[in-house]
């Protein structure tokens, strides 16, 4: 059931105009430092300016002034890339037009005509032995790798800067996931892949498995030789964090971010559709404002947007960010993947756990309440159930979150997986479903405007769904405790000592979890001074206690009554 | 490193903000290689977010062992103390925790 903030932002907040935004920054490839991704800022911008934010500013780094003269970085542009084999036959294997994922990058760029070089299969290519006894200087290795990125960084190394081959071709698909994602049903998916050094010594460039399979078939046959061009500069890098300001009134030091990242590959429509959203968010957050339907928010909110990982760093390392000022950093990675063609789901990837914070109980709370899509055959306005995925998995560092976890930021992550088409050159805008993109804008903008505008009464809701989150959990661990018993009981091998170890194991979790739950509550003291509030909160902790110590007996009963039962 | 009677504490050298980012690739895949032996839902992927949580846990409080079962129960995953020590003994010898031995009472 949705409150009147969640019912105004569904209203409000259009998936088709995140979208539109995704869309158009797709056309770009958006390295760190790029002409894409200073475009893509540029775009962000205007839009925030017009949306009537109360300021909107960059951090530019490396810069002395700024305090980040220490991000020192390559930066890389890319204008054309192609690869094709000149013998024994001629025919073009794929290009950045065709396929703009093929060019890893930071490659170096070759002569105007190109060079032409002998091909070499060193197999997986990621250990030495599949270098050692082979001529390679001048030559181009073709290694298939080990599905990981790391694979990829260790056979470039190998075979650029170690035995000295002039560049490397792959057909290493990363992030592979039986059934949906492997080389055998992607046979012409082409991943993005990234030179590992900034040595400046040489390229490299993806190609599909099909591309891969043909050329060693070819190569069992004789000698292949390939042409290879490429049009990139590697320069000294220049870039910003993007900031927009909406000012709190009451506690604007306290402060609720959005984060998302300007980067990624071309057309890269995943972290694309984190931008989206995030111009949309701030635009629907203005709009409600302007039209009186919510008040100023009484804490800040800001608006981040760079290079994932270094922009943000050089926010944190030009202001005097305190942490604890910091209630909450919702940070986008691809939140708008259509669900059936990239056989994904939303996730929110929790806030680590190891930092208290009511956040995670909040954004899991709002998931349920706003994840409503369809009505049931006896009904005409209650929508009860759920078409689009929404999924909560623990604290996974994928994006900008780990480094704000670092500095103990609770910084829920949302982003869609698994994904088939993940940084490979058929993510595109179309893989994206509008009504994903809203569905993460409703959650996360729910729960930013709560924190933002939250009072005693507010802060008193937060706290009734943290406790009441946190003695669900401890019926679901009772619940699982009871199932693994009967399961035990039900084994060809049981015993007083296996029933014994199951109760131990979840009683633990149920003390492991009161933890949690009693440091989530009392991080609500953080957003208002107030005493009769803190004396409820108070209480609360009690109470999580005693239902604790009550779970805890009912797991230990059951165990007990097991033991004394026949079937020991 | 540790008797019987001994508890191991983790203690973060002050002034130092422990990485973001992921352990050396070789100590991620011992890391998997010897916790897949005590539950096999262990993968590569894990070992990151893992490691960052045996981190961020440490607050010079928390034993080794604590923080072991701590982010077992966060991830369903069993975890051993000396899994989480395989990470702290490196975090230890580049010079950014250190180990402290505390009898148990």
């Amino acid at each position: 059931m949705m409150n009147n903030l969640q019912k105004n932002i569904r209203f409000e907040l259009d998936g088709h105009k995140a979208w539109q935004h995704a869309n158009y920054i797709t056309q770009w490839m958006r390295t760190p430092g790029s002409t894409g991704i200073k475009r893509t800022n540029q775009y962000a911008r205007e839009a925030l300016e017009k949306y009537g934010l109360d300021n909107v500013y960059e951090v530019k780094y490396p810069s002395r002034e700024n305090g980040t003269q220490d991000l020192v970085f390559t930066g890389w542009d890319v204008n054309d890339a192609s690869i094709e084999i000149v013998e024994p036959e001629v025919k073009a294997l794929t290009s950045y037009a065709e396929a703009p994922t093929c060019i890893q990058h930071w490659s170096i760029p070759t002569p105007p005509e190109g060079i032409i070089a002998e091909l070499v299969d060193v197999g997986i290519g990621t250990s030495n032995s599949d270098y050692e006894g082979k001529k390679l200087e001048g030559k181009i290795v073709l290694a298939a790798g080990d599905g990981h990125a790391e694979g990829n960084s260790q056979a470039y190394l190998l075979a650029v800067e170690k035995y000295g081959a002039l560049g490397l071709v792959t057909d290493n698909l990363i992030y592979q996931q039986p059934p949906f994602r492997v080389r055998e049903n992607h046979p012409d998916s082409i991943a993005l892949l990234r030179v590992p050094s900034r040595e400046e010594k040489g390229w490299a460039f993806t190609i599909s498995h099909t591309q891969g399979t043909y050329l060693r078939n070819l190569l069992k046959k004789g000698p292949v030789k390939l042409k290879v061009k490429i049009d990139a500069q590697n320069f000294s890098g220049e870039d910003s964090e993007l900031v927009g300001v909406i000012k709190g009134t009451e506690y604007p030091e306290q402060e609720i971010w959005f984060v998302a990242h300007s980067s990624g590959t071309k057309p890269g429509a995943n972290c694309a559709g984190g931008v989206g959203l995030w111009i949309e968010n701030a635009r629907t957050i203005m709009s409600l404002i302007n039209q009186g339907k919510i008040p100023r928010p009484k804490r800040t909110i800001k608006f981040l947007l760079g290079a994932e990982g270094m922009g943000l760093n050089a926010y944190l390392k030009s202001q005097n960010v305190e942490s604890k000022n910091v209630i909450a950093a919702f940070v986008y990675c691809s939140v708008g993947n259509d669900q059936a063609l990239n056989n994904s789901s939303l996730i929110l990837y929790k806030s680590a756990e190891s930092i208290p914070s009511f956040i995670n109980d909040l954004c899991i709370n709002t998931i349920e309440q706003v994840s409503m899509d369809a009505l049931p055959p006896f009904k005409d306005e209650t929508r009860d159930i759920q078409l689009i995925r929404f999924n909560v998995l623990p604290y996974t560092p994928w994006s900008d979150n780990s480094r704000l976890m670092r500095i103990l930021i609770p910084s829920p992550l949302f982003m869609s997986w698994p994904s088939q088409y993940f940084h490979t050159q058929f993510l595109t805008a179309d893989k994206l479903d509008p009504a994903v993109l809203k569905r993460c804008g409703e959650v996360t903008t729910s729960v930013a405007l709560l924190i933002a505008g939250a009072g005693v009464m507010e802060s008193r809701y937060i706290a009734q769904i943290v406790e009441a989150k946190g003695k669900a959990r401890f019926n679901e661990v009772s619940i699982r405790a009871y199932n693994e018993m009967m399961d035990n009981i039900s084994g060809e091998v049981t015993s007083e000592d296996s029933l014994r170890s199951i109760s131990e194991l979840r009683q633990g979790e149920i003390d492991y979890l009161a933890e949690r739950s009693i440091e989530a509550l009392e991080s609500i003291r953080g957003l208002i001074d107030d005493n009769q509030l803190y004396r409820e909160l108070d209480e609360l902790i009690e109470k999580m206690q005693k239902v604790k110590v009550d779970t805890q007996f009912r797991i230990e009963r059951f165990r007990s009554l097991l033991s004394r039962s026949d079937n020991i | 490193l540790k008797s019987n009677s001994q508890k191991i504490i983790p203690k973060i050298i002050e002034g130092i903000i422990l990485p973001v980012s992921r352990p050396d690739f070789n100590l991620r895949w011992e890391m998997c290689r010897n916790m897949k032996e005590v539950d096999a839902d262990v993968n590569f992927y894990s070992i990151r977010p893992l490691s960052h949580e045996f981190m961020n846990f440490i607050d010079g409080k928390r034993s080794v062992e604590e923080i072991a079962s701590a982010v077992g129960y966060e991830y369903n995953i069993k975890i051993d103390e000396k899994h989480v020590l395989l990470l702290f003994k490196d975090l230890e010898k580049r010079g950014l925790i250190k180990l402290h031995r505390r009898e148990i009472d």
